[in-house]
């Protein structure tokens, strides 16, 4: 047996049961319920700091001093509720993986998501409350801190999520719920029968508040992001962590398993948590600091890995695909890299990966590995150093074009960045696809030799 | 030479497999028209790689209730699975 069949033997089956376990389907698949707003509200966020001197000068003579306030009130409706879209996807997920009605889950999960949460806003001296300015610290009851729903309350969402998820979905299926007589109408009836599991997972919430401000003096979602999100932080936002997403994601894919899908279901709360988190400081110190003790910022984010990571599709293929469209030599390839460009330049490269092929091509396996840890790496440092600026709340959907879409999340820099990773990607490959490239014209003046032999005859 | 990329739903008792094949790396994708069974169009569909297929792996996409995670597989590795139900069985490891 090969190295590479004992791997799919030992390896993939427990990934992949991971992978299709009910919790992480649940997260993957109710976590990009927050896709959307955070698109929408980076546009509007794009739009408000748009990364071109003298831009709000101009926007304000425009339109006045106040031209942004508008914009930043999306970008505040976008993200400031993630964590609870988070919570009503995953909820909602879970339940209708399981055939169980996924509206009344997600409500519930949101519900019960808000029960655990601070109900009070610190106010610090010198806060500005109804227009007074305040001169001692205090605490404003009855509002909802829009800091723990959004980047802060993440992983506290996924909890939340699966455990709503899960009771409900308890009850439902052993039929422990009031049922309405036959005729009633459906919308009705559903609504009767979250009313147990309901009550059940209210009440559960009620008192996983009481243990919290009793123990803790705070708050559930205070105490998962103080133990758990804030180390689940620190462990994958490192040089570790710039160098393992992208083995991750390639190594898999080489498999055939979609590398990328796998990595972002699993860190797509963290990567929010940290855009989100550095969007905070940018508001409120103005400055992103990502190395020295000062380190104020988060360097691995969401368009770390949609934008450095797997631009031109995983592996970086672009690279592989402009090496095609360049020196190609055998029609086969010259066809391939001809048909890849455009889609390529869209981040979708399944055809390259098939048809080249890459996965499960041993030949393929160390370009493919190294290229995206390199550019793990590169992007690593060049925040690290400050050579390119961090990555805030402003992101650019994965589809994307390599250049545009570093342009829009750090700016001119980013762009060079992204040039730079491409024409490394472009001299790795090479080598590899030229020998390649040699074997298909040795196979094609072969077929091209017996197809005239064959008129011969 | 074809190049296979198949599309699993539904769940491992009650599925549905799609057979599209491309001669143009994926880029045009065209049904392949078997008839009968899921079993039945699996030993077509399998006679059809063996003979048109091309060397490199065919590329499945799940999104079943039970998995969502798209695999490859090399071609050898699939005609040597002859039950639809294994072939099922299998993605999911």
């Amino acid at each position: 047996m090969s190295k590479v069949d004992t791997i799919q033997e030992k390896m993939l089956p427990p990934v992949m049961k991971f992978a299709n376990s009910k919790i992480i389907r649940a997260i993957s698949q109710g976590i990009i319920i927050t896709m959307p707003l955070t698109l929408i509200g980076s546009i509007f966020l794009l739009i408000a700091n748009f990364p071109i001197p003298g831009w709000n000068a101009w926007m304000a003579g425009i339109f006045g001093a106040s031209w942004a306030d508008p914009l930043n009130q999306v970008v505040a409706g976008t993200f400031n509720i993630l964590a609870l879209a988070a919570v009503f996807g995953i909820a909602s997920q879970y339940s209708k993986n399981e055939d169980c009605d996924p509206v009344f889950a997600g409500i519930l999960g949101i519900v019960s998501f808000l029960i655990v949460s601070p109900s009070y806003l610190a106010i610090n001296i010198g806060d500005k409350v109804g227009g007074i300015k305040m001169t001692a610290v205090d605490k404003l009851y009855g509002v909802i801190p829009t800091g723990w729903t959004s980047g802060k309350g993440m992983i506290a969402a996924i909890i939340v999520g699966l455990l709503t998820g899960y009771i409900y979905t308890w009850f439902i299926k052993r039929d422990i719920r009031i049922k309405m007589p036959e005729g009633v109408p459906e919308g009705v009836a559903n609504a009767f029968s979250t009313l147990i599991p309901g009550v059940v997972i209210i009440t559960c919430s009620m008192l996983v508040y009481i243990f919290f401000a009793v123990v803790t003096n705070g708050t559930a979602i205070e105490w998962i992001y103080k133990m758990l999100e804030i180390p689940m932080q620190g462990l994958t936002d490192s040089l570790g962590g710039a160098i393992a997403i992208p083995f991750i994601i390639s190594f898999f894919w080489w498999f055939g398993v979609h590398g990328a899908v796998l990595v972002g279901g699993v860190m797509g709360a963290i990567y929010q948590a940290n855009c989100l988190g550095n969007q905070t400081v940018l508001n409120t110190s103005g400055t992103l600091i990502a190395s020295g003790a000062g380190r104020n910022a988060h360097i691995i984010a969401q368009q770390f890995q949609d934008n450095f990571l797997t631009m031109g599709g995983s592996g970086i293929t672009i690279g592989l695909v402009l090496a095609m469209v360049l020196f190609a030599k055998s029609k086969r390839l010259k066809t391939l890299g001809g048909l890849a460009l455009v889609p390529g330049l869209f981040n979708i490269n399944e055809p390259v990966l098939f048809g080249f092929a890459i996965v499960l091509n041993p030949f393929m396996f160390i370009p493919f590995i190294i290229v995206p840890i390199i550019s793990g790496l590169l992007t690593y440092f060049a925040i690290y150093t400050g050579l390119v600026p961090c990555f805030t709340a402003v992101q650019a959907i994965w589809t994307t074009p390599p250049l545009l879409s570093g342009l829009i999340v750090a700016g001119w820099r980013g762009m060079i960045l992204q040039a730079v990773i491409i024409a490394i990607a472009t001299a790795i490959y090479f080598p590899f696809f030229k020998i390649q490239d040699a074997q298909y014209v040795k196979e094609e003046a072969q077929f091209t030799i017996e197809g005239d032999d064959s008129v011969d005859m | 030479m074809k190049t296979f990329k198949l599309k699993v739903t539904g769940t491992k008792d009650k599925f549905k497999i799609e057979y599209n094949y491309s001669t143009n790396f994926g880029f045009t994708l065209n049904n392949c028209e078997y008839d009968g069974s899921e079993q039945e169009r699996y030993d077509k569909f399998l006679v059809d790689l063996k003979t048109n297929g091309e060397s490199g792996p065919v590329n499945i996409k799940v999104n079943m209730s039970t998995q969502n995670t798209g695999r490859g597989f090399k071609k050898e590795d699939i005609l040597k699975i002859k039950d639809v139900k294994d072939f099922i069985e299998r993605l999911a490891r």
